[in-house]
């Protein structure tokens, strides 16, 4: 997964540099071992690259800031789908950032950019000319030596970018609203899937690529990747997981529950809506040691495990001889539930424990760059129900269906990709 | 009866269209420096000319009047009114509608403005700090947070860099592009002023939402005109650069969703107390027009940020579909000092929406927006019920229209609300053309309702925390 940060200076005055680290470590929930970034001054471009488990730590470290420049892009990923390539040719420097799933995606546009670029038309019109041929479920920045910044969502929307501004000085766009608020921008809107923006100091243009007006969002996008304080296509993501865990928590039939408590971070919200529906108080359950480490984001099994044991020490008390209603945004491999339910059980003296999850089950893989595990080690692609339940050691287990899921993105009018829970996907892939 | 307009903008014409719905058909004379289109045609139908001189200055300006010997002189833009042309034509006897240089002070030097509200403690004040000196200034940027960097004098609404300055971690780089900033002001901007002083101006950040309320006076009467809003982003969703103003919004009736009546009481009254103020601390009774440019801040309530010697520009434009009293009327009573006898009556059932468009390269590459050759299918946008307005165009000699490089043109629209004169005044747009491909721009979404809701979002927060801080 990958977060995406563009930002472009009206005025020469500024340097952004530190904008776009501070925007890019805003990202890191999204992934933090690949870090790409340009940034130029209206005359060439620079590239710095991160790589490496601690990769947002050296970021961190950097003192952006000495690398000049009134305009930059920047990524942090945790996977292969992100790609970002600087081509030159005739005095004329591209550098281009892809968040998609389509390998060699920045290289072959920005190759046929290069051949198609004669000086005389200007970026926007010869980006709407090759981006046509490109379907897919990408996100797409681009800044030029000359100083310009494209930014592009693919339709038909599966990945989010959002648009923002800084007073009377800096358009931001980020894969997230989060990141815009935390370098003191106003969020403006998302991108229209099929929309390009172009924006360069003396000019800012949208631009159309299809007539096509449908969106089709990532569910795993609002159920457990983007951050609880961004809002994606109007929706807020906070108030999106709240409402699930109150839909399960209307359904709940464990009258017996004397505790609710959630999983750091991303169920906090499910467990807070869990807890007002069936009014039985929310505790706090564990607390974290060092950086906060999101599991999935991470693709070094032996660091997901340190991960898990690190993020997971509970407060014992709590749970001796309690029902516990435990939530969870979403049940993968099983391996977090698995490893929590055994230290609240066996260390901290819970009686029952039932897992309650905010999402369907997942049985399928993400082709569009969400890296899940593969198919056989998602638990519920492999296990009957009461399997995966004895498997994490619960006394039940409940999920959403994805009629649940469908029914609550309807009333937000958006309609979403179910592919990891259905297995089918909206568009072609390959 | 002949009336002469001083100046050549959109403002100008505006002046000059509604100098035409007067019952009284005056003959108007344009005193300029370059041919507009639009006053050129608003005085040739009414039998006046334009007289245009690239270096027009005060003793020209005054040997044309005593030519045309006018009835009456506006002198609109205010760098007009810095250089003294009220003064001269009024001590050779003419009788002038607009601030004497003494008066427009109060639009010139943005520190004046601010120590005589300090010092005649009018409401609506801000906390500044002003600078002769360049490293005076840096050494206090350097230890101010959120602050507004602004020219110490007015300059054409150049160069004003808000910088809220909340994160801690962006403190540095927010830091070094102020102390830039403060260098590009003193050095491309003050640098060619020679008639203040001070350099640079800091005030506190304010937060809230904008307005303009324009004012006509003779001294002693104050007449308010409608509330009007501007918007100075150059791009769509207030984005991108400061500019002079790239449209505006009004009514129907006085107010503006976002403005309740005590606001624009409170504001009127702001501005009585600077009138009086202004006359006092100078000595001179005001005859013309004072502009508030203010803020609905969470801070203090109705705010003053800016004030202008005479009408804005767009604000000027929203009047003519709405402006019932004769014109002339009241810019006659103003000057014989009658203005008590005076009305302003408007049509309170529509709403109108000023449009500006530009050329690419407009405001901060002004070299690149020039001498683009345009056209203008004014039938159709007449059809549409909306005005025309001509500012940064002029005529060659042989008769082709070109940019001058600012905005260059503003269409002026009605409808029954904000949003349906919103959309007129973009289908008039349309009928804009380039001759030779050059990108021009506007702002579609001034007047939609995405950007209407937001105002009165902001306002409404804003309301929130000034009245709570009132309370207590």
């Amino acid at each position: 997964m990958t977060g995406l940060i563009g930002i472009v200076a009206f005025d020469k005055v500024w340097n952004v540099g530190r904008f776009i680290k501070y925007g890019l470590l805003a990202l890191q929930h999204r992934g933090k071992e690949k870090i790409d970034i340009y940034i130029g001054d209206g005359v060439s471009l620079k590239k710095i690259t991160i790589r490496g488990s601690d990769a947002s730590r050296k970021l961190e470290d950097l003192e952006l800031d000495r690398v000049k420049g009134w305009i930059g892009i920047g990524a942090i990923s945790s996977t292969d789908s992100m790609e970002s390539i600087l081509i030159s040719r005739e005095g004329l420097q591209i550098a281009i950032i892809v968040d998609g799933h389509i390998r060699g995606m920045a290289r072959e546009i920005g190759d046929r950019l290069m051949g198609k670029i004669d000086f005389k038309r200007d970026l926007p019109e010869l980006f709407k000319e090759i981006i046509t041929d490109h379907t897919g479920a990408f996100t797409l920045l681009m800044i030029s030596n000359k100083g310009e910044m494209l930014a592009y969502r693919s339709y038909p929307g599966i990945k989010h970018l959002a648009l923002g501004g800084y007073g009377f000085d800096l358009a931001i766009v980020s894969t997230e609203t989060a990141p815009i608020e935390i370098l003191g921008g106003e969020v403006k809107r998302s991108l229209y899937p099929g929309e390009a923006i172009y924006v360069a100091q003396d000019i800012f243009e949208s631009i159309k690529t299809t007539n096509h007006t449908e969106r089709t969002v990532c569910s795993f996008e609002y159920i457990y990747l983007a951050r609880p304080d961004s809002e994606m296509d109007g929706v807020n993501i906070y108030e999106f997981r709240r409402e699930l865990g109150e839909l399960l928590g209307y359904r709940s039939r464990h009258k017996n529950i004397d505790i609710v408590v959630g999983i750091p971070d991303t169920a906090i919200p499910y467990a807070i809506g869990y807890s007002n529906a069936t009014r039985k108080p929310i505790e706090y359950g564990f607390v974290a040691t060092g950086q906060k480490i999101r599991t999935i984001a991470t693709s070094d099994p032996r660091e997901r495990i340190i991960g898990i044991q690190l993020k997971l020490n509970p407060i014992k008390k709590i749970y001796r001889d309690r029902n516990i209603a435990l939530i969870d945004d979403s049940l993968v491999s099983g391996e977090t539930l698995r490893n929590t339910i055994k230290i609240i059980r066996n260390k901290a003296g819970a009686r029952e424990i039932h897992v309650v999850i905010g999402s369907p089950k997942i049985k399928y893989h993400c082709p569009y760059g969400v890296n899940l595990p593969s198919q056989e080690n998602l638990l519920s692609s492999k296990a009957t129900d009461d399997e995966a339940r004895k498997y994490i050691e619960a006394d039940t287990v409940t999920w959403l269906t994805t009629e649940d899921i469908e029914k609550h993105f309807k009333r937000y009018n958006l309609a979403p990709c179910l592919g990891c829970f259905t297995g089918k996907y909206p568009l072609k892939v390959g | 009866m002949k009336v002469a307009i001083i100046g050549e903008g959109a403002r100008e014409h505006a002046i000059a269209l509604m100098l035409q719905q007067s019952s009284r058909d005056p003959k108007i004379y344009n005193i300029a420096t370059y041919r507009n289109p639009g006053l050129l045609r608003a005085a040739e139908r009414s039998g006046g000319k334009v007289i245009a001189y690239r270096d027009l200055n005060p003793e020209i300006a005054l040997h044309i009047a005593n030519e045309i010997s006018p009835d009456l002189i506006i002198v609109g833009p205010e760098e007009y009114q810095f250089k003294g042309y009220v003064d001269l034509l009024k001590s050779h006897g003419f009788p002038v509608f607009g601030a004497t240089r003494a008066l427009a002070e109060i639009e010139k030097s943005k520190v004046y403005m601010r120590s005589l509200m300090e010092r005649y403690r009018i409401p609506g004040r801000v906390r500044y700090s002003a600078f002769k000196d360049l490293d005076e200034a840096l050494d206090h940027i350097k230890r101010s947070g959120d602050v507004v960097l602004k020219p110490a004098r007015q300059a054409g609404g150049k160069g004003v860099k808000v910088i809220s300055d909340f994160q801690e971690y962006l403190k540095e780089s927010k830091r070094e592009a102020r102390i830039e900033h403060a260098r590009e002001i003193v050095a491309n901007i003050m640098a060619s002023y020679r008639d203040i002083d001070y350099k640079i101006l800091i005030e506190e950040r304010l937060e809230g939402v904008e307005y303009t309320i324009m004012t006509i006076t003779d001294g002693s009467t104050v007449l308010p005109l409608p509330v009007i809003q501007d918007h100075p982003h150059a791009f769509e969703m207030d984005m991108g650069p400061e500019t002079g103003g790239m449209g505006s919004i009004q009514g129907p009736g006085y107010l503006l969703p976002f403005i309740t009546s005590a606001e624009y009481e409170e504001s009127i009254s702001i501005i009585r107390k600077t009138i009086d103020a202004l006359q006092k601390d100078v000595g001179e009774l005001y005859t013309g027009v004072l502009s508030a440019q203010m803020m609905i801040t969470s801070q203090y309530g109705p705010t003053v940020i800016e004030y202008y010697s005479r009408f804005g520009d767009p604000e000027v434009s929203n009047l003519l579909p709405i402006l019932e009293t004769d014109i002339l009327e009241l810019f006659e009573y103003a000057v014989d000092r009658k203005l008590s006898k005076a009305k302003i009556e408007i049509r309170e059932d529509i709403a109108t929406v000023v449009k500006a468009i530009a050329p690419r390269g407009y405001p901060g590459n002004r070299s690149i927006a020039t001498d683009h050759p345009i056209k203008v299918d004014e039938k159709e946008i007449d059809r549409l019920g909306c005005y025309t307005l001509y500012s940064g165009i002029y005529i060659d000699d042989s008769g082709n229209m070109l940019t001058t490089g600012s905005r260059a043109l503003e269409v002026s629209c009605y409808g029954d609300s904000i949003e349906e004169a919103s959309q007129k005044a973009n289908l008039a747009l349309n009928h804009v053309e380039s001759l030779d491909g050059w990108r021009f721009f506007y702002r579609r979404d001034i007047g939609s309702k995405t950007l209407l809701s937001k105002r009165i979002e902001q306002a409404e927060l804003a309301r929130k925390v000034y009245r709570y801080r009132r309370e207590k």
